[in-house]
């Protein structure tokens, strides 16, 4: 019966939202949204303070950006979150982000923040590794990047995220150019034969790995750490490399165009407190970026690899040509 | 002065003004100015980018190689539906007709989930794929030639003397060249537009067709003046298709009296048995397990968490499909009344081109075209919304335009001679004459246009405010995500809401055989 | 009193000139009209109902001009070769069709109706839908559907045409009688000189769109000139 009146409240085009004040308005990726969520949790905490929020998702941050740019002054996105500082970099290019200030970030790891962005605001932080099943994979010891791919087996599969799109995609090119530099065409081409698809986001390549369509995903070192709380399943594990791990940091901003930027700042706020700092590991399975904060038993036990150093200037530079480079050579070799 | 024969110029401009406007409006003008731009605006070449060259190879190539297998599987197809009667023949025919009608995101999840992406990525989804689309219009055109060609040269030349196989490709397959080439022109058409099939089964950057490396410019990228030149060139190539089509259609075989023997009917019942089994064997194998596994999937990964947003997608589907077939009859009927009612003979044989030219254009090249010139549209709010109605029903126009003009056509110039004769004026002619008359080819008209609106996405990709959610982007953003279980659920709702839509028009096309007179 | 009147009358159609001088109908008469293909027959039928404009002269319906009228203001009901019936309607919402135009109430309606349909002899397929009668049945309808409206002239164009050869002589002596009862005018155009011969009082033949004779059958089967003689005897 609730469901024939929704239905035809929507028919008739009725809005329930708009009748109780408009809700902060956040774009994001989807893994970050939805039942159980993260941004579920964010939601129900932001409502007993009195506000809303209304999650838009997309396949990936990057498009997220992308539509906040298209839609441009008409946009009625409050926060954008999911973003690094590369995307970051993107939006600032065209001045839409507003800066926060230091008061709301003073309990973030300094190293993690942005200098020169004072608008970009670090929520949580990973190290990208390739995640694999050890019961149908055997593990490989410590390999570098380049003997990652002489080491797997040559049916083994690889799903990774396109660069074009997703966030890893473009954090893992960046890595492979950086610590690979000349060798970095090679690489790739070595690597082509083994990649079973070019995913646009994280969720979809994670979700053909969890099919057993591929033994090799492109995530995060803490994912086995979802598959060990929730499942209680240890045989997903993550690839160390020698060189170090790409650090990827997430975050939000706040948009100039915001009708409502005090509200869309108790979110923010809320984001970075303590407690919800606490609780982000278990529903990101990234870590927090609070310095005060307790990580989960399970994060302890992790392996914490070495950071691998970027230099940042240079990506920002050259990433569009390091893009263009890596299409043509995926343009020669089959998937 | 109050004769009839006296022509109304006013009236007979309102009723032209609609699609001229429309047309003009919303898709010469915004495509001349995308050849415009494209010269002006554009900073780089695009052709002296090697990926870019290695795409318009691919694009061709693909399309080349899919529109040959399209027009080879529907000819063996025709062949045996038309000439060999073989068992399961209408079902076939009939099937070809709803495939095509299937959304391709549907095909492409199908593909997958039957086949899996270690095969369906690449090459063999791609191809197939559009096999799977594409097949039933080859099937079609081809077997009404073959239904309608002259078989008194082949009778005589068999009764010369010459065996059936040589009559054959003497005699019967020149009569069949332009329905063949018509076919392939068609085909090669939709498959070198082909966005989500590419994009779903491509696996990567080596996989990509001009109409994806668009939407990527266009979506992805925000690189305006790459997206122009892409699109230009697009509808350059679209538009001599168009012309190369045209003048296939001018060339068609002309219908003669036909004597009733068939010389290629196979007599002996048990090749056409054997023939049959394995056509059907090699056909279910293909096409079939795809379409087992959507209805499969779609059933049982049914899940109570999808209810609600399918729910509010099926309503905006719905929505969006309404306003579509609104807007195009509210453009097409005037234009058709005054081809048809108010001696517009002059309009008549343009005409049909001038509805569907949009059709030669891939819809990310007309929805992109329309985003460039009315920047307005692109916004998170109604202007949004209007631009998928306008673009959608661009689209949907041709498709409404021939149940429509099957429905004119129909209706005798008689029966309105005689309804004045009785003393009806012009509105009492349209209300208790033709109205009456077309209400089955307008329902027909406004399912088709309302079926085609269900599973279009472009549209939407380009134009929906972000918080619009319909049926087909629902889809689409699932199978982005590889979200099998949402995706089949979407796809199960699209799949009956087609089948239903279907199952009228086919009772609506069979009850409109009732007049006699 | 003359029902119709033409003067000078002058159509073109492209290359083609129809010219008939004069002509006049009077009530309770049928002019039959015939001649070979491409003579005008069909010329003249559309320029009397106003499909095609006249360049000169005059056409009178009971004395009214009607020459720059537009059909439906004429007073000239027409019966095709074909019934043509309103699909969508009942035999009897078709036999009531020109009168509900005139805005006649329902019930005066129907009582016409169904006594135009008792003059058929097809009272009993009143609640039919058009496309469930005959081809005979159907004709009878067009039939009752032109009488029934109350205009001063009827227009036949090939009537007869489409029904089998034992119900035509029925038809026939029908439109005859309720010609001469309701005291209209009509014209019977007809390739059939069996149907001419019978119905009409006076038959126009025309010839390259002229009238090259207007005479009663009698007169007509034994002219002197053998071309007129030809095209009634084909």
């Amino acid at each position: 019966m609730i469901r024939l009146i929704l239905f035809i409240q929507l028919l008739m085009g009725f809005s329930l939202a708009e009748t109780q004040g408009a809700p902060v308005r956040v774009y994001t990726y989807d893994a970050l949204t939805g039942k159980g969520s993260f941004a579920a949790y964010l939601g129900e905490e932001f409502r007993k303070k009195g506000g809303s929020v209304e999650w838009i998702s997309f396949g990936t941050a990057g498009e997220a950006l992308n539509q906040i740019v298209i839609e441009g002054e008409k946009t009625r996105a409050d926060v954008i979150m999911g973003i690094d500082p590369v995307l970051f970099q993107k939006g600032a290019d065209r001045e839409i982000f507003e800066p926060v200030s230091a008061d709301v970030k003073k309990n973030i790891f300094p190293e993690l923040l942005l200098k020169q962005a004072p608008a970009f605001v670090p929520y949580d932080f990973g190290y990208l590794a390739f995640v694999y099943d050890n019961r149908v994979t055997p593990a490989l010891s410590s390999p570098s990047l380049e003997g990652f791919v002489t080491q797997i087996r040559k049916t083994d599969k690889i799903v990774l995220q396109d660069p074009r799109t997703s966030l890893l995609g473009i954090e893992f090119l960046i890595w492979t150019r950086e610590k690979l530099k000349s060798r970095f065409s090679q690489f790739w081409e070595n690597l082509g034969p083994h990649i079973l698809t070019v995913s646009p986001g994280w969720s979809g390549a994670y979700e053909l790995f969890l099919r057993g369509q591929a033994q090799y995903v492109l995530s995060y070192t803490t994912s086995p750490a979802y598959h060990l709380m929730r499942e209680h399943k240890d045989h997903i594990r993550a690839v160390l490399f020698q060189e170090g791990h790409f650090k990827q940091v997430e975050g939000l901003a706040l948009l100039k165009t915001s009708k409502q930027k005090h509200k869309a700042l108790e979110l923010i706020r809320l984001v970075l407190s303590q407690e919800a700092q606490t609780q982000l590991p278990t529903y990101q399975w990234m870590y927090p970026v609070h310095k005060n904060v307790k990580l989960p038993k399970e994060f302890i036990k992790l392996a914490v690899p070495k950071t691998a150093e970027m230099d940042w200037h240079r990506v920002l530079r050259e990433k569009e040509q390091w893009i263009k480079e890596w299409t043509l050579i995926m343009s020669k070799k089959s998937p | 002065m109050d004769t009839d024969y006296e022509q109304k110029i006013t009236m007979n401009w309102i009723l032209t003004l609609p699609i001229l406007v429309f047309m003009v409006s919303f898709f010469v003008l915004p495509i001349g100015n995308l050849f415009l731009l494209s010269s002006s605006v554009v900073t780089e070449n695009i052709f002296q980018d090697p990926y870019f060259n290695h795409v318009l190879r691919f694009t061709y190539l693909q399309a080349a190689y899919s529109a040959f297998l399209s027009v080879g599987f529907g000819f063996v197809a025709a062949f045996l539906i038309k000439e060999w009667r073989i068992f399961g023949g209408n079902l076939l025919w009939s099937l070809g007709l709803l495939f095509s009608s299937l959304p391709s995101i549907v095909v492409a999840l199908g593909l997958l989930g039957s086949w899996g992406p270690s095969i369906g990525f690449g090459w063999t989804g791609i191809l197939i794929g559009h096999l799977f689309l594409n097949f039933g219009i080859p099937m079609r055109l081809i077997g009404v030639a073959l239904q309608d060609r002259n078989r008194t040269p082949e009778l005589l030349a068999n009764s010369l003397g010459m065996n059936k196989r040589r009559v054959f490709f003497k005699i019967t397959l020149p009569q069949l060249k332009s329905s063949l080439m018509a076919s392939w022109i068609l085909s090669f058409l939709y498959s070198s537009t082909s966005l989500f099939i590419v994009m779903f089964l491509g696996g990567g950057p080596r996989f990509t067709t001009l109409e994806v490396l668009l939407y990527e410019a266009v979506k992805l990228n925000l690189n305006t003046p790459k997206a122009i030149q892409i699109a230009s060139l697009q509808a350059l190539i679209g538009g001599l298709l168009f012309l190369c089509y045209y003048r296939m259609q001018k060339r068609r075989v002309q219908e003669g009296q036909q004597p009733r023997v068939n010389l290629f009917l196979m007599e002996k019942n048990w090749v056409r048995v054997s023939v049959s089994l394995v056509f059907w064997i090699i056909t279910f194998s293909v096409l079939g397990i795809p379409l087992v596994f959507i209805l499969k999937d779609a059933v049982w990964d049914w899940s109570s968490n999808f209810t609600s947003s399918l729910l509010h997608a099926t309503a905006s589907s719905l929505k969006i499909g309404l306003c579509v077939v609104v807007l195009g009859n509210c453009i097409l009927y005037p234009f058709l009344h005054y081809i048809y009612r108010e001696k517009g003979n002059l309009l008549r044989s343009g005409s049909v081109w001038l509805v569907i030219l949009p059709q030669f254009f891939s819809g990310a090249v007309v929805a992109f075209a329309l985003s460039v010139f009315y920047p307005s549209l692109r916004g998170n709010d109604e202007w949004g919304i209007l631009g998928v109605v306008l673009t959608q029903t661009l689209f949907a126009i041709p498709l409404m335009y021939f149940a429509l003009n099957e429905g004119f056509e129909r209706m005798a110039q008689e029966r309105f001679w005689i309804a004045q004769s009785l003393g009806a004026n012009r509105w009492q002619r349209f209300f208790h004459v033709e109205l009456p008359g077309m209400r089955r080819p307008l329902l027909l008209s406004m399912l088709i246009g309302f079926g085609f609106s269900l599973g279009e996405v472009v549209s939407l990709l380009l134009f929906a405010p972000a918080h619009l959610q319909t049926l087909s982007l629902t889809l689409f953003q699932a199978m982005s995500r590889y979200r099998f279980q949402e995706a089949h659920a979407a796809t199960g709702v699209l799949l009956v809401m087609i089948v239903i839509l279907f199952l009228i028009m086919g009772s609506l096309e069979e009850k409109d055989g009732s007049g006699q007179n | 009193m003359a029902l119709v009147k033409i003067n000078q009358l002058k159509v073109r159609q492209g290359a083609f000139e129809l010219s008939i001088p004069e002509l006049r109908i009077e009530a309770g008469q049928i002019l039959g009209v015939m001649g070979k293909s491409g003579a005008g027959k069909t010329t003249f039928l559309h320029a009397l109902m106003g499909f095609l404009p006249i360049v000169s002269g005059e056409i009178e319906v009971r004395g009214q001009s009607v020459g720059n009228l537009s059909t439906e203001k004429r007073g000239i009901a027409l019966m095709f070769q074909k019934p043509w019936l309103f699909e969508h309607q009942t035999v009897i919402e078709n036999v009531g069709f020109g009168l509900a135009i005139q805005g006649i109430p329902k019930e005066a309606r129907l009582v016409q109706a169904r006594d135009w349909l008792k003059k058929m002899q097809i009272a009993d397929l009143e609640e039919r839908k058009a496309w469930e009668v005959s081809g005979g049945q159907a004709q009878r309808v067009a039939l009752a559907r032109a009488m029934a409206v109350g205009f001063p002239v009827l227009l036949l164009d090939e009537p007869f045409s489409a029904v089998e050869a034992p119900l035509r002589k029925d038809l026939r002596k029908l439109v005859r009688d309720l010609i001469q009862e309701s005291q209209k005018a009509a014209i019977v155009v007809s390739h059939d000189w069996r149907d001419l011969e019978e119905l009409a009082a006076h038959i126009m033949v025309l010839d390259r769109g002229k009238i090259i004779a207007n005479e009663t059958p009698q007169n007509l089967k034994t002219h002197p000139d053998l071309q007129i003689r030809s095209i009634c005897e084909s």
